[in-house]
């Protein structure tokens, strides 16, 4: 099998998605465009070499609909030839994109490829692609549908994480991203968004908040508890896990992954088309997985994606040394870090999701992009991204610097 | 050319004055406008005078690194007009065009005599709006009406402008959020019926490109933040200018 290397990752800040973000002016084509613009600028591509770019995105409908990919390929004055697709793995688009991208090489169908994803939340917001899943009565009640924030809850009372154990994990995570960004480890992947007129747009995560505590946290009520108890929700969950007495809601805005806009891009390629075109391997992807799960719970895949990783590699978690495991939840982490019996300090060293915010379609590309940047800062080996994913999904990637 | 300028008159109406204004004009404007804000006793102001002499722009954006501000205080006229407590009521004649149709637009209420053209002539000519129109026509004139006013250089005369409630009547302050998403129904009603027009500015008139892009991007956005965007492609447009000069 061909091996497939990484040899860049970028990605864009994340915005705020609201109307006063400040990348909500900017379409997501531009996000997507503008991100592979500067992967091609930076690494001096011929972009006649690119075999393919996949991209994650998971609202694929208006602005984001009819295959993004090509259309960024396109906008971003890329070769013609270089055809795009678009992908949709809910919360582990992005990952999965830059999985797909790099089957294509191991499989030697392709020399160079792009993995990556894109999701402007303030534009296409969270629920516009609809779907049978939430909203066709037939599929909801057999596969016990409950909203994922239900499901975190539900995952919390299962595992027993308080209020205060997911608070604190929430306010660490706020610390770990702001520290990671005034010691600039971020700087190598950042790409600074500027308009047309080559005004600064972002230039920094904008939704952290280094100012939480657990005593500002206290202060937020449970998003989930209304919907969970008037909308016969937590019945649902109940009627799937019977030994659980009832949902306790834990989960609110400042311990849940933030809702942004953002984008991001991974340059994936054979080790020679890299000599050919003098770029030097940052790491090899050594194996992916993903894996269905119990969909009601839905947010245990990162556990079960990474044991079916772990197996595939003929590897164990302790032959990782940093783990990036999507923060949609602060249960989902805690979850992850009881399941697999690690320690924390290996895990979102730099914060996550909860901090920066998850535009759903990227994140998993992004998390790519960090942990890597972070494995090389540290000068450590071996590193695996996770993400849960909606209906009961997870995804998991290995890779090892080289 | 006269130069212009603005005057609040002893009968509490402001007064349009020359023909040519450059950024100290509008500036003193903008301070009629602040001082009538603090006296809260105004309750209605007439706009008379000159409004069919275009108000041309003299030399406001002839420096790249005053583009932001200059664009800043015509948006900053409009938007104090229109929100304002005080009824603001243009009194306009004959054809009204650029920066005096702008203007008049802004306000509450467009007193306009038979023989008014308001006359939306921007990619004929290569321009965008500089002071927030789009927006504004857009909530005056719905979604559909606007994008043809504002692509086709059309000429709103006084009967049609009566019929769609743009003169002579008092225009409604409530915006509408909730405008439609881009859809398909743009290029069929738009692109479609006016495909001559369309193949005719497309890519040979930078406005025509930008006014569609500005509709195109703040259509799922809030009138404040479409106001951004609007001011983000004048100034593509204005430095796209200079740099051809």
């Amino acid at each position: 099998m061909t091996e497939a290397y990484i040899y860049d990752a970028i990605r864009t800040p994340r915005g705020k998605g609201k109307s006063t973000g400040s990348l909500h002016q900017i379409t997501p084509i531009k996000l997507a465009s503008k991100t592979l613009k500067k992967l091609k600028e930076r690494n001096n591509l011929d972009t006649k070499l690119i075999d393919d770019v996949v991209l994650g995105c998971v609202h694929p409908v208006n602005e984001q609909g009819s295959d993004i990919a090509r259309v960024a390929v396109l906008d971003a004055d890329y070769d013609q030839s270089v055809p795009g697709t678009q992908i949709d793995r809910f919360c582990a688009s992005g990952l999965e994109a830059c999985n797909i991208a790099a089957a294509q090489v191991m499989s030697g169908q392709s020399d160079l490829t792009i993995g990556g994803g894109v999701e402007s939340m303030s534009r296409v917001p969270m629920g516009s692609a609809g779907g049978a899943w939430m909203t066709d009565p037939s599929v909801a009640f057999k596969t016990y549908f409950v909203p994922q924030g239900i499901s975190a809850d539900l995952l919390a009372s299962k595992y027993n994480y308080s209020r205060d154990d997911v608070d604190l994990y929430a306010v660490n995570s706020q610390k770990k991203a702001n520290e990671a960004w005034e010691k600039k480890y971020f700087k190598n992947s950042i790409i600074n968004i500027y308009d047309q007129n080559g005004d600064l747009m972002l230039n920094h995560d904008e939704l952290i908040r280094k100012e939480t505590t657990m005593q500002s946290l206290a202060s937020l009520e449970p998003s989930f508890s209304k919907i969970g108890k008037h909308s016969g929700l937590d019945e649902i969950a109940l009627m799937k896990y019977p030994e659980n007495n009832n949902i306790n809601h834990v989960h609110h805005a400042g311990n849940s992954s933030g809702i942004v806009d953002g984008a991001a891009a991974v340059l994936i390629g054979t080790k020679e088309m890299g000599k050919k075109l003098n770029l030097k391997p940052r790491a090899k992807i050594k194996a992916f997985s993903s894996i269905g799960t119990e969909p009601t719970i839905m947010l245990t895949g990162p556990e079960h994606a990474s044991e079916k990783v772990f197996k595939r590699a003929k590897m164990n978690s302790k032959d990782i040394d940093l783990f990036e495991v999507n923060e949609a939840f602060a249960a989902v982490v805690l979850r992850y870090l009881e399941a697999l019996n690690i320690s924390e300090d290996k895990v979102n060293v730099n914060g996550g999701s909860i901090a920066m915010g998850h535009p759903l379609g990227a994140t998993g590309s992004m998390l790519l992009g960090t942990l890597l940047d972070e494995l090389e800062r540290r000068d450590l080996n071996t590193g695996l991204v996770t993400l849960c994913v909606g209906a009961g999904m997870g995804t998991a990637t290995i890779i090892e610097r080289v | 050319m006269v130069q212009g300028s603005f005057e609040l008159t002893n009968s509490g109406s402001i007064k349009i004055k020359g023909i040519s204004f450059d950024f100290n004009s509008f500036k003193s404007l903008s301070d009629i406008l602040q001082k009538l804000t603090y006296d809260n006793k105004t309750k209605d102001i007439n706009i008379i005078g000159n409004f069919n002499t275009e108000l041309q722009l003299n030399n406001i954006f002839s420096k790249a690194n005053e583009i932001d501000e200059s664009l800043s205080l015509l948006q900053h006229i409009t938007r104090t007009i229109e929100e304002s407590s005080i009824k603001f009521i243009s009194h306009v004649n004959g054809v009204v065009r650029g920066p005096a149709l702008e203007l008049a637009l802004s306000c509450k209420c467009i007193k306009a005599e038979i023989d008014t053209s308001l006359d939306f002539t921007y990619t004929n000519e290569d321009l965008i709006p500089f002071f927030g129109s789009i927006q504004r026509v857009i909530k005056i004139l719905g979604y559909k009406k606007a994008l043809q006013v504002l692509l086709t250089n059309e000429k709103l005369k006084f009967e049609e402008a009566t019929n769609l409630k743009v003169i002579n009547n008092e225009i409604n302050k409530n915006i509408d959020k909730k405008k439609p998403f881009w859809d398909q129904d743009f290029t069929n009603t738009f692109i479609y019926f006016n495909s001559k027009i369309h193949s005719t500015y497309k890519n040979k008139k930078p406005a025509y490109n930008a006014i569609l892009s500005i509709i195109f991007e703040s259509s799922i956005c809030e009138y404040n933040v479409g106001m951004s965007i609007e001011k983000r492609w004048a100034k593509w447009l204005i430095l796209k200018n200079l740099i051809k000069k």
